[in-house]
């Protein structure tokens, strides 16, 4: 009966945060992605390997290289690191490589 | 003898010592008064407006909808404000913010008959112009400290702690 | 309501997530969890000086490093919908259980109290600013209109 009464309180709660990972990072397997840091570093690699707090291992890794006066302007320079270690807790944002396209100002529209 | 006299005043501490671990942990479970914990701060400014003041410098004018125990906020109706040199102020309508709580340097409620008293004086602009202004003053402090903080270290070994993100 | 209870009822919906380094990512939410971490779909990832514009399929944003997020006005009203049926719900339930009265009415109270103090919203000069609002880069965010 308690556990009844449990499922029908659960039911009339809205639904919170979650818990566990939600970046299923098993489906970038092999795949590039582009990592960002903390810190205004960014790296294309391979994913090779990862783990439930977001550590990653990712192969032929190229950083994109920014100007070192200001971290957010890309040079088009790169440098090779081969196979890296990314520590979670310095991840910012992960995305596939896959589908990505630089684009023209999309919001100039709106003037 | 000096080890006798030093273990009889621990004996006749550890009984006082049980007793104030009970109290002691009671005392840890809550507090005397809430009255002035930041959840009871905050909470009396639900429902009505008030002004954030971010990190990076801006101000943000809205209803307080909800927050929770690390100070994040859902504001509605939100308009951001820059104010400029030369009694200048530019606003924009931004709609519902959920702002992290890290970010807020301090929040108030605004007394809705008193709020435009400030205003009345000044003149209002675009908000892109003051946008690009307030950026263009904003660039000149970052640079103006990071050559200081550069000339510190250099002569006096001082480190500065100024954060290129912590604009307010 | 909390204010990730609120997020997480904005999944779906299009966001603009401003992080601590001042990059914008305009995009739909998929998922998100207790420490804020997101993962968008359909992102638009704006440089912080407004210069760069990258497309993304998916992204996941680390929560910690968000300055905030713009939500759109509907989610308000969604949110308060949703509410008043749980609450209904749980009366409902409340009347038949009779104990484990666990209920946050004063929390819930406060929302339905929105009517007394709705003056606060329309403020005339509000509608002046409403032209610079759309800026052309990062701020401008996310419009309604494209969906």
């Amino acid at each position: 009966m308690r556990s009844n009464n449990n499922n029908r309180r659960d039911n009339n709660k809205p639904d919170g945060p979650k818990r566990e990972a939600i970046l299923d990072l098993s489906k970038y397997q092999d795949k590039q992605i582009r990592v960002k840091f903390i810190g205004g570093r960014q790296v294309i690699g391979t994913l090779k390997g990862f783990d439930q707090l977001m550590n990653l291992v990712l192969d032929d890794v190229k950083e994109n290289l920014a100007d070192p006066a200001d971290d957010s302007k890309l040079l088009g320079k790169a440098r090779s690191l081969g196979m890296v270690v990314v520590r979670g807790p310095s991840l910012l944002t992960v995305s596939p490589l896959d589908g990505s396209e630089i684009i023209d100002n999309p919001f100039a529209a709106e003037e | 003898m000096s080890q006798a006299q030093i273990q009889q005043p621990h004996h006749q501490q550890q009984p006082n010592k049980n007793v104030d671990a009970l109290s002691q942990g009671v005392e840890d479970l809550y507090l005397e008064s809430y009255a002035f914990t930041t959840a009871a701060g905050i909470v009396g400014s639900v429902d009505r407006k008030v002004f954030v003041l971010l990190r990076d410098g801006r101000n943000l004018f809205g209803i307080l909808r909800t927050f929770d125990q690390y100070a994040n906020l859902v504001l509605q109706d939100t308009i951001e404000r820059i104010y400029l040199p030369n009694n200048r102020y530019a606003e924009a309508d931004r709609g519902v913010f959920l702002i992290r709580g890290e970010n807020v340097v301090m929040l108030g409620e605004l007394d809705i008959d008193k709020e435009d008293t400030a205003i009345e004086e000044m003149v209002q602009m675009p908000f892109n112009e003051a946008d690009k202004e307030w950026e263009a003053l904003n660039a000149e402090r970052i640079k103006l400290e990071t050559q200081r903080a550069k000339k510190l270290l250099k002569v006096s070994g001082l480190t500065s702690d100024f954060v290129k993100s912590d604009l307010y | 309501m909390l204010p990730l209870y609120l997020l997480t009822a904005a999944k779906n919906q299009p966001m603009l997530v401003e992080l601590k380094s001042g990059e914008t990512l305009n995009g739909h939410l998929i998922n998100c969890d207790s420490w804020m971490n997101l993962t968008l779909r359909d992102v638009i990832q704006s440089s912080a000086g407004g210069d760069q514009f990258l497309l993304i399929p998916e992204c996941y944003v680390r929560g910690n490093h968000i300055k905030y997020l713009r939500l759109p006005d509907e989610i308000m009203d969604q949110v308060k919908e949703a509410n008043i049926q749980n609450m209904e719900q749980r009366n409902f339930n409340r009347h038949n259980q009779g104990r484990n009265n666990r209920g946050n009415f004063r929390g819930n109270k406060r929302y339905n109290n929105q009517g007394g103090r709705n003056q606060n919203q329309s403020r005339g000069q509000g509608n002046q600013g409403g032209q610079g609002g759309n800026g052309g880069y990062n701020r401008g965010g996310f419009n309604n209109a494209t969906q």
